[in-house]
Parts: C-alpha cells; sequence; structure tokens
C-alpha cells in the first residue's frame, strides 16, 4: 500500500509542476494601494515600534520610490507619515520623504516628517534645512523659511553660509536653480541606485522647467508679450520640443506667464 | 533557593537551547545585516535597529520558553513531585528558577548583544554615515532595558505557570501579555493624537486606557534604543520610574506566583 500512496503522490507532484509551468504566474504591477494605520502595524510588529518604523520605510523604499502615479505617492506619502508617528529620528525616512514627495505636490505630508525629524534629531541640520527649505520654494514664505534656517543653524559646525543662504531666499523668491542645487547634492548623499533614479528624474523635472523659463524669457524680449501658451515657444522657434517631465507631471504657466512645475490639484490627488 | 537557582542554570545550560540560539542569533543578525543593505542613508544605525528588534523577539520567545520548560513541563511530567521533596520551601523553588532563568536570559541577551555589535561594526565598513552610532553605555543601557523588560515578561510566565494546569498556556498568554505591554505606548500616543473627527472614538477609548495603563506595564518606556541609535539621551526621571514601575510590577507578579503556588494541589 504505502509504495502505491508513494507513487500516486509522485505523479500528483510532477503533474502539479507541469500545470504551474503551463500556467506561468503573472505578477500584477506593484503597487502601493493600502496604508495600514502606524498604530496597528505596531502590534502587528510584536508591540516594537521601531521595527514596524523599519518595516513601513522598507516598503517606501522597495514599492514606492520610482512611481508617479498619484494613487501610489499618496499611500507613499501617509506610510511615510505613519512611520515618522512610529519613530520620527529615522534618517531614511525623512531623506526619502524629501526626494520625493514634494516634489509631485505632497508639501504636507513632507513638512509634518521633517518638522518632527528636526525636533527628534536635535544635532542634525539636514530636516531642518529641508523643513525650511520646503517653506521658501513650495509654500513660497520665504520669510518663515529663513527663521526656520535660522533655528537650526548652530547645528552646523560652521554656520556662515546658512545666514547667507537666508538672505538669498528672502531676497529671490521661488528660484527652480535653488531647488536644483539642494537636489542635486542629495543625488550625492546617497549611495542607494533606486532613490539615485527617482532623484535624477526630479533633477530633469527642474532642467525642463528652467529651459523653458530661458525660452520664455527670449520670447519676451523678442516679441514685447507675455507668454499665454507653453505651446507658443515651439511655434515660435524659442524651442524645438517643450521638454519632456520624466515625472509624467508636466509644466504650466502662472499667472505672469512665468513657466512653473505643474502640480495635479489636491483633490485630484485626494490629500486632506 | 541557590539550589534551585543553579538547577535551573545549569539544565538551562545543558540544554541544546544555546546551540539552538547561536543559530537562530546567526540567522537574525544576517536579517539585520541585509536589512541595513536597504538603508540609503543610515546602513549601520539600520542594522542596529533592526537587530535589536530581533533580540527583542528572539529573547521574549526564549524566556517564555525557558518559564514553560522549568515550570510547566515539571508539572505535565509530574517531576514537580522530586523538585519539592528537597528542603527548599515552594517559594525558594519558585524564586530560584526564577532568577536562574533570568541569569539565562541575561546570557542569552549578552551573546546576541555581543553578535549584534559585530555585525553593526561590519556593515560599517561598506559605507560611512554621516550621524555616528554608539555601541559603549547607551547599547549596554539598552539591552539592560530590554532585560528588565524580560524579567516582567518571565515574572508573567511564572504567575500563569503557578496556576495553569495546560503547560503550553504560560508561553501563549506571556506572548499576548508582552506584545499588548509593548504596544500599550503607541496606542496611548495614538489616542491623545486623534483627530477632532475621532472625538467619539477617543472619548469612549480613553477611559478604557486610562484603566488599562494601570493593569498593564508601558514596557514600551523600556525600549531606549533611540540613546545608541540617535545619541538621544533618555530623560534620567523617565527611565527611573519605568525601571521602577518594571521591578514593582514584577514583584507584584512573584509574589503572586508564590501565593498561588503554595496553595497548589498536585494530584
Amino acid at each position: 500500500m504505502p509504495p502505491v500512496a508513494l507513487a500516486l503522490s509522485l505523479a500528483a507532484y510532477v503533474i502539479g509542476i507541469e500545470q504551474t509551468e503551463q500556467s506561468r504566474w503573472v505578477a500584477p504591477p506593484e503597487q502601493m494601494r493600502i496604508a495600514l494605520p502606524a498604530e496597528l502595524q505596531v502590534f502587528m510588529a510584536l508591540g516594537d515600534r521601531y521595527l514596524a518604523a523599519n518595516l513601513e520605510v522598507f516598503r517606501a523604499l522597495v514599492l514606492s520610490i520610482d512611481k508617479t502615479d498619484p494613487v501610489s505617492l499618496k499611500v507613499l506619502a501617509e506610510v511615510q507619515k505613519g512611520a515618522s508617528r512610529l519613530n520620527p529620528a529615522h534618517e531614511d525616512n525623512y531623506y526619502i520623504g524629501q526626494a520625493i514627495l514634494p516634489w509631485m505636490g505632497f508639501v504636507e505630508p513632507t513638512q509634518f516628517i521633517q518638522s518632527r525629524a528636526s525636533d527628534a534629531r536635535p544635532w542634525d541640520f539636514l530636516p531642518g534645512f529641508f523643513h525650511a527649505f520646503n517653506r521658501y520654494y513650495f509654500e513660497n514664505r520665504p520669510q518663515e523659511a529663513s527663521n526656520i534656517l535660522l533655528g537650526v543653524a548652530d547645528r552646523l559646525p560652521d554656520n556662515s553660509g546658512v545666514l547667507e543662504i537666508a538672505a538669498k531666499w528672502q531676497e529671490k523668491g521661488e528660484d527652480p536653480h535653488t531647488a536644483l542645487a539642494v537636489i542635486r547634492s542629495m543625488l550625492q548623499g546617497t549611495h542607494d541606485a533606486k532613490l539615485k533614479a527617482a532623484l535624477q528624474k526630479r533633477i530633469d523635472r527642474l532642467e525642463g522647467v528652467i529651459a523653458l523659463r530661458e525660452a520664455a524669457t527670449r520670447y519676451e524680449s523678442r516679441t514685447g508679450r507675455r507668454l499665454k501658451h507653453l505651446s507658443e515657444l515651439v511655434v515660435s522657434g524659442e524651442m524645438k520640443a517643450l521638454p519632456h517631465d520624466p515625472t509624467g507631471l508636466g509644466y504650466a504657466l502662472n499667472e505672469q506667464g512665468v513657466p512653473v512645475l505643474y502640480f495635479p490639484p489636491k483633490k485630484q490627488i485626494g490629500e486632506r | 533557593m541557590k539550589q534551585a537557582f543553579l538547577i535551573a542554570l545549569l539544565s538551562g545550560l545543558r540544554s541544546r537551547v544555546f546551540q539552538s540560539l547561536f543559530a537562530a542569533g546567526l540567522l537574525a543578525m544576517g536579517a539585520a545585516y541585509l536589512a541595513g543593505g536597504f538603508s540609503p542613508r543610515q546602513p549601520g544605525t539600520v542594522t542596529l535597529d533592526v537587530g535589536l528588534s530581533m533580540i527583542r523577539a528572539v529573547t521574549l520567545v526564549l524566556v517564555l520558553y525557558w518559564a514553560y520548560e522549568l515550570i510547566g513541563k515539571e508539572i505535565e511530567r509530574r517531576t514537580i513531585y522530586v523538585s519539592l521533596t528537597y528542603p527548599v520551601t515552594r517559594g525558594q523553588f519558585l524564586l530560584g528558577r526564577y532568577f536562574g532563568i533570568l541569569a539565562l536570559t541575561a546570557l542569552a541577551v549578552t551573546l546576541l548583544g555581543l553578535m549584534l555589535a559585530a555585525v553593526v561594526w561590519l556593515s560599517g565598513l561598506t559605507y560611512e554615515q554621516t550621524n555616528p552610532l554608539s555601541l559603549k553605555w547607551p547599547y549596554v543601557l539598552t539591552l539592560l532595558a530590554l532585560l528588565l523588560d524580560l524579567a516582567v515578561v518571565a515574572g508573567f510566565g511564572f504567575l500563569v505557570a503557578s496556576v495553569s494546569v495546560t503547560p503550553f498556556v504560560p508561553l501563549a498568554a506571556g506572548l499576548a501579555f508582552a506584545i499588548s505591554a509593548r504596544s500599550l505606548g503607541p496606542a496611548l500616543e495614538y489616542l491623545s493624537g486623534m483627530s477632532p473627527a475621532q472625538a467619539e472614538l477617543q472619548a469612549t477609548m480613553t477611559p478604557v486606557f486610562e484603566w488599562l495603563r494601570w493593569i498593564l506595564p508601558d514596557l514600551s518606556r523600556l525600549d531606549i534604543r533611540y540613546y545608541p541609535l540617535y545619541a538621544y539621551q533618555p530623560d534620567l526621571g523617565m527611565l527611573a520610574g519605568s525601571a521602577l514601575m518594571a521591578l514593582g510590577y514584577t514583584g507584584m507578579l512573584l509574589a503572586l506566583a508564590v501565593m498561588f503556588f503554595n496553595r497548589r494541589q498536585f494530584n
């Protein structure tokens, strides 16, 4: 009897393998669709909040830093906010947050993460700097940005340059060159290939807006007219083609006819 | 009591648990090292962080296993009759075994702690991070606080074992207790930080947790790994209060365990 059972089992096993070979399982496109409440994660991590925070950051790193669709990004923002609630001092969490989120319109979650990281890491200049930079560049409040920056300046051994930056921000207003400098230095500060690729996309996006602004300035000085539509730059021959934004969001014109980064309306991306 | 202590210690050392622990430790530390590889900015910190999580999980299971092995199993196999014929009181027997397990746990924490320190040192070789870790006193203090956490859990395991008729109950109840007590801090934080939209839930849950706070010790307070990880010094008052809370709670658990064990009838 046992040899028969063995033979039958072996046959079932072989047929099973054959069958799985034939109908190959196709992995669905990886997307982050769910953000569980951070506190539930603690329970699932055997009551270990640091482990729960690490798992959330790994999830963010593996699944979604290269995604550009609004749903994945919204979940990423929630996951990263959750990680920040569990362990606000997590260095990767604030760094990834800054690298990915504000450039795609998620400024509020980024600021939540940065201000908590800045408080939890009283020796670390970087989260305070990011907090200030976002206030200056994305929220367009240079005075407050300078104050935040000056508040964390003493975390650097030599802070003479910080005062200079604070003054420059007040004077210049929103400037993509400043943003480009920040994101380029972030690129140098990491060895992670995936994060580097995501940062490179944001660099290309910023270089696109800089090219558009240069072309718009030339257009204005040549024709004496303000730009009404980005396509006029191509029609008039200032540019051969509009720059490609690898994040897929693209560019727009502000009320003054100046090219800016386009962010989807908040309701559309479901931000609170 | 000394005899019961030595029996617990020696039987723990003689069993193959330490070989298994070494193997589990190697696996856990390997996982911590790989987890560090995920980190774009702070591989050493993540290795230490995940490694500490591993140590907490492994030693939690271990301490409850020993509570089962040295009390529950003796009752199950009825060898407890022999153990109780020694000229010691039941209380001395129980406390001796408890401190024996605590000594074994201290050894296990030391062994795993040393392995983790080595792995963190290894992970630091490939990438020099901006914020250096502290593997000296802050690390030792973190492991000591973990030992205190485990002492509470072991106390709970003993209390359950002293009344339980099923040997595996202390293991399951101990796990549930430890996870709940370790999650209490984040749960309280969550409750206090709820948005106005959740005011109703907050109003219902707050009295429950206010009550629970006195029944369960907040073991998350004894997780002070932010000290070696981020050089963020814990508040001394908080640390002293948490240690006192843990010692007081363990004292109550053991006193109750001895009381129940004294009255227990072994048929």
